[in-house]
């Protein structure tokens, strides 16, 4: 009788970094718990991925594209090249890291864009006048939460093991345990949210851990 | 009941140096709460959080906050159990100045790690003191929403949006005493709720698991707040304040009704101006690290 079996520790990086190749968060366990932690920082309304590390303007709220423009004609530039120069020929032309946002007063106020010009635009790496993420890059909400999930994972056949693994293990309702298997030589994966009063017979539908981790995060059903 | 106890016997914090002392924090941290009874998780990748812990106790509060509660009902009322989670942030500094004067505790916040979920709690710790600092992001905020000049010169300088605010006015007494000090408050703030077992019965209050949108409102709320009243600092001029503060007046509010069809409004501009060979480059090179931002949205 094949018994299912809890990761090995290659086993468990493998798994980690399916879902962290998709942006998943992965903590794992400081103790004997056979599980992971996975989890994503989340807008609160609409569920879109909370980015900490994007920026936007302090001003107007408008996200950092990653351009440059010129400080006389407004044309706009890729910031990897950073040796460019602006085709209008100006000599006051300077190219800096300046909010898109035309309406944005770092554009508009005279005393506000010459603060941003002074501080080589919005974007700049040492500039004051950037905010990590403050509205969602969806819906504009102020509010984000941690999404997370407690995952069990078993490597083999599904069998009448399950149920003592169950009776072994801190599994409690809302966890998900995830089953993995070998069929016809691919990976295939399926998963159940924990509900001790419903029985789970994994199917294997899912070919890639993305799979799961849209529908269990994002919603997003197949 | 000793919280933070001495879990590492064989070594004190003051045997280690910047070179080898790489995870001993966090694991200090870490044996402190599993002798409490919570489960604790690492991260396998950087997330900026330094440890999740996970407890389960009565919604109501009733478990003693040394204990692991074992049954699936509270003994004392009877609910159900709840499950209650944290993320941690360990600011570790070492502590300086004197042992028989004011030492202080020097620590620097970003604009990115104030989330709104109000399970994210910040973890101050010197190894010199042995204290634990145990601040929840509603506490924190609080704090400094209610004393507005504080508020002022924590979150409204450029510094603090740079990233490079050092806050040093967080001073431990000779009497053991943990206190928040400013030049606009001789007397200072009180963070002695915040310290060892204090900070932990804090922390472990299950309302904040159980109304996490209603905490996430009024954290972003304090926040907004916080972060928009604009600060000179020492770059800049009263005038500039007065100007800058203005228009950030009306800002919170009309950017909330608006935000989403300003962004629309400019992705649509930018489509139109730049050379699909620069918007590729930017959608491959930069942007496809943050889903759901492109120039097609």
């Amino acid at each position: 009788m094949k018994v299912y079996h809890f990761m090995t520790s290659r086993d468990l990086k493998s798994i980690s970094y399916a879902f962290i190749v998709n942006d998943i968060n992965i903590y794992l366990p400081d103790n004997e718990d056979e599980c992971f932690i996975a989890e994503k920082l989340l807008c609160t309304e609409c569920n879109s991925p909370w980015h900490t590390s994007l920026l936007e303007c302090y001003f107007c709220g408008e996200l950092n594209y990653y351009l440059y423009l010129c400080t006389v004609c407004g044309k706009k530039y890729s910031i990897t090249n950073s040796n460019v120069k602006c085709s209008c020929g100006d000599s006051n032309s300077k190219l800096i890291k300046a909010c898109v946002n035309e309406k944005c007063p770092t554009n508009t106020n005279a005393i506000i864009k010459n603060l941003a010009k002074e501080e080589k635009g919005v974007f700049d790496l040492n500039s004051t006048l950037n905010l990590s993420l403050t509205y969602c890059v969806k819906c504009g909400s102020t509010t984000n939460h941690y999404a997370t999930f407690k995952i069990f994972v078993l490597n083999g056949r599904f069998n009448e093991s399950f149920d003592l693994y169950l009776s072994n293990h801190p599994v409690f309702e809302g966890d998900v345990i995830l089953f993995k298997n070998e069929i016809d030589g691919k990976i295939m994966y399926d998963y159940s949210i924990y509900d001790p009063k419903m029985n789970f017979e994994p199917s294997f539908k899912y070919n890639k851990i993305k799979q799961i981790t849209d529908e269990l995060f994002f919603h997003k059903k197949r | 009941m000793n919280f933070p106890s001495i879990v590492f016997e064989d070594v004190s914090g003051y045997d280690f140096s910047k070179h080898n002392k790489k995870h001993v924090t966090e694991d200090f941290v870490s044996e402190n709460f599993k002798e409490l009874g919570w489960n604790v998780y690492r991260p396998f990748n950087d997330t900026g959080i330094d440890l999740i812990i996970i407890k389960r106790c009565c919604p109501r509060g009733h478990e003693q906050i040394d204990e692991s509660a074992n049954n699936e009902v509270c003994s004392q009322c009877g609910n159900d159990l709840v499950h209650i989670k944290r993320f941690i942030q360990v600011k570790t500094r070492e502590i300086k100045g004197k042992s028989n004067s004011s030492q202080f505790f020097g620590y620097t916040l970003k604009s990115k790690d104030f989330r709104t979920d109000p399970r994210h709690v910040f973890l101050l710790y010197s190894d010199y003191t042995n204290d634990f600092l145990i601040i929840p992001m509603y506490e924190y905020l609080k704090i400094f929403y209610e004393n507005k000049e504080l508020g002022k010169s924590h979150f409204g300088t450029p510094s603090f949006r740079k990233g490079n605010n050092k806050l040093n006015s967080l001073r431990k007494h000779p009497n053991g005493q943990w206190v928040w000090k400013s030049r606009n408050n001789a007397r200072g703030i009180s963070f002695d709720k915040f310290v060892n077992k204090n900070g932990l019965k804090l922390m472990s209050n299950p309302d904040y698991d159980i109304n996490v949108q209603k905490y996430a409102e009024q954290i972003s709320e304090m926040k907004l707040h916080l972060f928009y009243t604009y600060s000179h600092g020492r770059q800049f001029n009263k005038e500039l304040e007065k100007e800058i503060n203005n228009y950030l007046s009306n800002k919170v509010k009309d950017n909330i009704e608006s935000i989403s069809s300003i962004r629309s409004e400019t992705r649509k501009k930018l489509r139109k101006e730049l050379s699909s060979e620069l918007i590729d480059s930017i959608e491959n090179g930069y942007l496809v690290k943050f889903e759901g931002v492109s120039f097609y949205d």
